[in-house]
């Protein structure tokens, strides 16, 4: 059992959340802004391939990283533009967002590169070697394997559950969520949060999609966040809009994820088709179940106008 | 008479595993060496859904003589369209079923397999190689790779991961990876016809190989061969035949010798030593006088498959050959081929059944 759960899964399982995290952190901020995000998916595309064509023209993976959150803020605003400006139905544009993200990303490779559907590779995001941790024993091999943006996501994570849940400004978001009409009255500017909320969550989940081009791979393949902006929304939801749970099942989906990357090779009367699926069908199962329905924000995909 | 041939891709044509541009080139190489005698027309993006019927059903209403399918996942309703149009020839890759007018085609690729494999167990220092597998279903491919690698270095081991599926990026680097954390210094097997994988392994400074089209230029220090695929010799015998009205359906199996599959030169920096055996075992399989499938064989549940002194062809009397192939042929590709060389480290493999996907024997 050794050779199955040993510290190459942690490492692996770390990578895979990077992503799903960052993208959550996203739709986190953007529906409890009272905003239903399922664009998150496109945004990460958007985010994956911008970075590495900034990258790719640069030579530079930080500057390809700050554009991809660059291009997420933009489709973030497009987004807000469709649902708050002009109160475009929130799961159709959302929807747009995704169709647009993958089929343009999708058609400026071989505009850019000349070739369909991959990009050459580029500068990365390196791996860094944590001074101190990387030398404690056992774990420390941990600590020289990930990149800045695993720690990144983390990071992100406590700054964004910070804001959401200690600061008046957190409030303000959360209440622009469950009762616009009531943030309203007391003078909460509904409709100006709701747009940062949106510029943050379009950047926050390209930086996720950024994370899957530019840290793990260096290069862009199209269509390849393979519906984890989805798998995201289903943490989201899974986690009850709450930070920390919907990490836990981040890092619970990447386990499982990269579990079955050495499933194989155990005697194992699964068919491997259902472990691939596992991660999934957890989602689904954690949605049919667990989540409670007072768990939304109370005014999430209502679009507000003052009367 | 001019054929009027239809290809028809399951993915984009520039699709980054390349494997559609494979038929894509024989169609060109086709469409230049006959000329008149054909027409060719290319249809990219057909889903193995009901449009996908429709289009097929369409090509064929449409007078199509032949269709060449790069997918056997066309293979359930090929079969009833083929009997709706009994004059449109179908031509399946890798398929299953045979009909009056529908055919299947293949590629040896255990011989291509075997020779990266040489190249692979020459080039190891740690004596661990890493494979990458994408969803189990290339058992030829792994083991012929493993029996080369064996050829070359028969103390090498080989390390697996399973990405699950034939497109994963992230999945197969964070694979790419494990292997190299395991000390695995060459990373092989199908899963190479991906550039994520070329990539990570040589950002991992562990040698590779590429597969379906040439891109050694990914990686030039680090890739060791190529796998390559050409069809035209199947597409023109095909097309002449029709033409010529001798078309009858066959199981097809086309080996390094009729110029199906390839390999590309061993990279300059392979010492001169095991290129010239990779070389060599190319040569002889080419000529038919390399019988991969030599014992003594065992896989790595500590059974035998094949004894000392006797080749597969000589244990599997069981097989009944399909119409115009070995037993070995027959028995390749099925699922009753369900082991994996003793090399393989870890526990006894397991494969999952594929639903309507066997092949029909008899």
């Amino acid at each position: 059992m050794s050779d199955v759960l040993n510290l190459a899964w942690v490492v692996s399982a770390i990578t895979l959340a990077t992503p799903l995290i960052l993208a959550m952190l996203g739709g986190l901020i953007s529906e409890r802004s009272g905003v239903i995000n399922i664009g998150l998916e496109g945004q990460m595309l958007v985010g994956a391939f911008t970075g590495v064509l900034v990258s790719y023209l640069t030579g530079s993976a930080v500057l390809g990283l700050a554009a991809a959150v660059g291009a997420g803020v933009l489709c973030g605003l497009v987004f807000a533009a469709l649902t708050i400006g002009i109160h475009a139905d929130q799961i159709v544009a959302a929807t747009a967002v995704n169709l647009v993200g993958a089929g343009l990303t999708a058609a400026l490779v071989p505009i850019v590169w000349g070739v369909d559907g991959i990009s050459p590779e580029v500068a990365r995001i390196p791996a860094v070697s944590v001074p101190g941790l990387s030398s404690l024993p056992i774990l420390g091999d941990v600590f020289t394997k990930l990149t800045v943006l695993d720690y990144a996501a983390f990071g992100l994570a406590v700054a964004v559950w910070w804001l959401l849940f200690r600061t008046h400004l957190g409030l303000q978001l959360r209440a622009c969520g469950e009762s616009p009409e009531a943030a309203d009255t007391a003078g909460v500017p509904v409709r100006r949060l709701r747009v940062v909320a949106q510029l943050c969550a379009g950047g926050l989940a390209a930086l996720g999609g950024a994370s899957l081009s530019l840290a793990t791979i260096g290069l862009f393949v199209a269509s390849m966040s393979q519906g984890r902006g989805f798998l995201a929304l289903a943490a989201l939801l899974f986690g009850k809009w709450r930070v920390w749970p919907a990490v836990a099942v981040c890092l619970l989906f990447s386990l499982v994820d990269a579990l079955q990357l050495r499933l194989q090779i155990i005697e194992s009367a699964i068919p491997h088709e259902l472990l691939i699926a596992l991660p999934y069908l957890l989602a689904v199962l954690a949605l049919a179940t667990f989540v409670g329905r007072a768990a939304a924000p109370a005014a999430i995909g209502r679009p507000f106008t003052r009367r | 008479m001019t054929v009027r041939a239809a290809f028809v891709y399951r993915t984009d044509i520039d699709d980054p595993h390349c494997w559609a541009q494979t038929f894509e080139e024989g169609r060109i190489r086709l469409q230049e060496r006959l000329g008149d005698v054909v027409r060719t027309t290319a249809h990219e993006r057909v889903g193995e859904d009901e449009a996908g019927r429709d289009l097929l059903a369409r090509l064929a209403d449409d007078g199509a003589d032949i269709v060449f399918l790069g997918s056997k996942g066309y293979q359930p309703f090929v079969l009833e369209i083929a009997a709706d149009f009994p004059d449109t020839r179908f031509d399946i890759c890798q398929g299953m079923r045979l009909a009056p007018n529908v055919s299947s085609f293949r590629e040896a690729v255990e011989e291509i397999a075997y020779v990266s494999g040489i190249l692979a167990g020459g080039m190891t220092r740690s004596g661990l190689i890493g494979v990458p597998v994408a969803t189990g279903h290339e058992v030829v491919y792994l083991n012929a790779f493993a029996l080369g690698i064996r050829a070359a270095n028969p103390e090498a081991r080989i390390h697996t991961r399973t990405v699950g599926s034939w497109m994963a990026p992230e999945r197969e680097a964070a694979a790419v990876h494990e292997l190299a954390d395991l000390g695995c210094d060459v990373i092989g097997g199908a899963l190479t016809e991906n550039d994520t994988v070329v990539l990570t392994a040589a950002a991992r400074s562990c040698y590779t190989t590429v597969r379906n089209s040439d891109r050694r230029h990914l990686a030039p220090d680090h890739v060791l061969v190529g796998n390559l695929v050409d069809w035209t010799p199947h597409y023109v015998a095909t097309v002449e035949a029709v033409a010529a009205g001798t078309w009858r359906p066959s199981w097809r199996y086309y080996h390094a010798g009729d110029g199906v599959v390839f390999n590309t030169e061993p990279a300059d920096f392979v010492p001169e030593a095991l290129a010239l055996q990779a070389r060599r075992a190319a040569e002889a399989i080419r000529a038919g006088r390399l019988d991969l499938w030599r014992g003594p064989i065992r896989n790595n549940r500590g059974e035998e498959v094949v004894p000392e002194g006797r080749t597969l062809a000589d244990v599997l009397t069981e097989v009944e050959p399909l119409p115009g192939l070995t037993a070995v042929e027959t028995y390749l590709p099925t699922d009753a081929h369900d082991w994996l060389l003793d090399s393989y480290l870890g526990a006894p493999f397991h494969r999952p059944p594929r639903l309507d996907m066997r092949i029909k024997t008899g």
